[in-house]
């Protein structure tokens, strides 16, 4: 079987990678495709960009970037936020996205996921839901966290129960940026309503978080923020898992012999020696 | 030493240009049958279903060159995931349709119980041969896995790595220059590339 996947979730506005708290506050990290180069050489299992204003700007801006950004990136690539037509889908996939990501749209226009599922594959179409808990009610919202959608609980695991969908994606509001963990409510809930492969996203501030989680028949956990605190995050949070006792992710072998790290973990200054080899041929 | 890809129409070349930039190797998208004979290998990538991919590999004339090619030439030819699966004899996706060929074997949908379809995924392969194309691989390594149809033989002839889904599935397949993967070593990170940089040296 499959091992869990740990997924690097990259959120971009602008051009820019940055940090999302509670879907209203944003810092930023850096280029996204030198942030993607790092998750991939650190041993992530699979990377999701979201163009996060794109459903309130009104279109997937990162289609047209997708292709540099993941010029380095040898994982499986989600991406979407703002998709509205059939062209933004085909762009993403032709520029070397593996799955097309589908939230606010799914709820306006379904015949464009479909669509999309018929000509590429229902593997290739990830269904995203934003949730907030209102009252103890889970609601769900689109248009980045910002528009209540009419949508019961209940109703949207119909849609994504429909057939046209290979993977879903379960993000918490409440906990995005939070450092407290996965919503564990939210998520078994969430696993007793589809069989379909699940990822939850949302809350992550250290290992224990994803341990904690694997616990549940996830097929995915997403980590956005907690990941670029430190160098080779996914590494340690994959060892601390390992320690566990815990079988459930893919090993990675990352080969780091040549590099030395200084005490904060971060890779020192070569020696003269070394820079002296040449690095510009 | 220059690898090209097979442009037929169907799947993700972005990816495998990607990975073979990365290497450090020259390679070339083919769009025309005439340039075929230029490369030292080829890579017959692929995503979506065999019978589409074939008839855009008779539309491009593609099929008697690449005859020639691995044939008379006896230069080296890898298929990725559909492309793999196209080199084998037949498939029944859709409709029952003749492949090229070149390893004996009949792909079929993966209809087993208790497990989901496509397989999509992480999986550990377990080698059976230690060919050319698994130099420096670890045994205990993954690859990513992204397909609703399978080939297995049981008696394992051309099969050089295999794994559990369900059933036994082939993972790597070859026959002196041939060789086909069910997975995608353009997104299986290390060990892909590991795997794409020994075909390459072949």
């Amino acid at each position: 079987m499959p091992k869990k996947r740990l997924i690097g979730v990259v959120n971009i506005i602008d051009d820019l990678a940055v940090q999302s708290i509670n879907f209203k506050k944003y810092l930023p990290i850096g280029k996204p495709e030198i942030y993607i180069e790092y998750l991939n050489n650190w041993g992530i299992d699979e990377i999701a960009i979201v163009d996060i204003k794109g459903s309130l700007r009104g279109r997937c801006n990162i289609q047209d970037k997708i292709g540099m950004y993941i010029k380095k990136c040898f994982v499986p690539v989600s991406a979407g936020g703002g998709i509205r037509k059939f062209e933004d889908v085909k762009n993403l996939i032709s520029n070397g996205a593996d799955k097309v990501i589908f939230n606010s749209v799914a709820f306006e226009d379904f015949d464009l996921l479909k669509k999309a599922s018929r000509k590429y594959g229902n593997q290739a179409i990830v269904m995203s839901i934003d949730i907030k808990k209102i009252n103890q009610t889970y609601l769900i919202f689109s248009k980045s966290g910002t528009k209540l959608i009419s949508h019961t609980f209940n109703d949207v695991f119909k849609i994504i129960n429909s057939g046209f969908i290979g993977e879903v994606y379960i993000n918490s509001i409440d906990n995005d940026g939070m450092m407290r963990g996965y919503d564990l409510n939210l998520l078994k809930l969430a696993l007793q309503k589809t069989n379909i492969p699940t990822t939850f996203i949302g809350g992550v501030g250290s290992p224990k978080h994803i341990l904690e989680a694997l616990k549940y028949n996830v097929s995915g956990l997403g980590v956005g923020n907690y990941f670029n605190y430190l160098e080779q995050s996914v590494d340690y949070t994959k060892k601390f898992i390992s320690k566990n006792k815990v079988n459930k992710l893919r090993k990675t072998f990352t080969n780091h012999k040549s590099d030395i790290f200084d005490r904060f973990n971060r890779i020192s200054k070569k020696d003269d020696s070394y820079l002296e080899k040449g690095y510009f041929k | 030493m220059t690898i090209g890809i097979l442009n037929y129409g169907m799947g993700n070349l972005s990816s495998i240009k990607n990975a073979l930039d990365f290497l450090g190797e020259k390679n070339k998208i083919v769009d025309d049958y005439k340039d075929i004979k230029k490369f030292d290998g080829l890579i017959l990538p692929g995503v979506g279903a065999y019978p589409e991919a074939v008839k855009n590999l008779k539309k491009k004339n593609f099929i008697s060159e690449l005859d020639e090619f691995v044939f008379n030439k006896k230069k080296n030819i890898l298929g990725i995931c559909l492309g793999m699966q196209l080199i084998l004899s037949t498939s029944t996706e859709k409709t029952f349709t003749d492949g090229l060929n070149y390893i004996k074997g009949d792909v079929k949908f993966l209809n087993f119980k208790n497990i989901s379809v496509p397989h999509v995924g992480w999986s550990q392969i377990n080698i059976l041969k230690r060919n050319s194309l698994l130099k420096k691989i670890d045994k205990e390594s993954y690859f990513y896995f992204d397909h609703s149809y399978y080939f297995y033989d049981n008696l394992k002839k051309n099969i050089d790595a295999e794994l559990n889904y369900g059933r036994k599935i082939s993972a790597i397949i070859s026959k002196d220059n041939i060789f086909g993967v069910q997975f995608h070593p353009e997104k299986s990170q290390t060990s892909g590339l590991t795997l794409l940089n020994n075909f390459v040296k072949l």
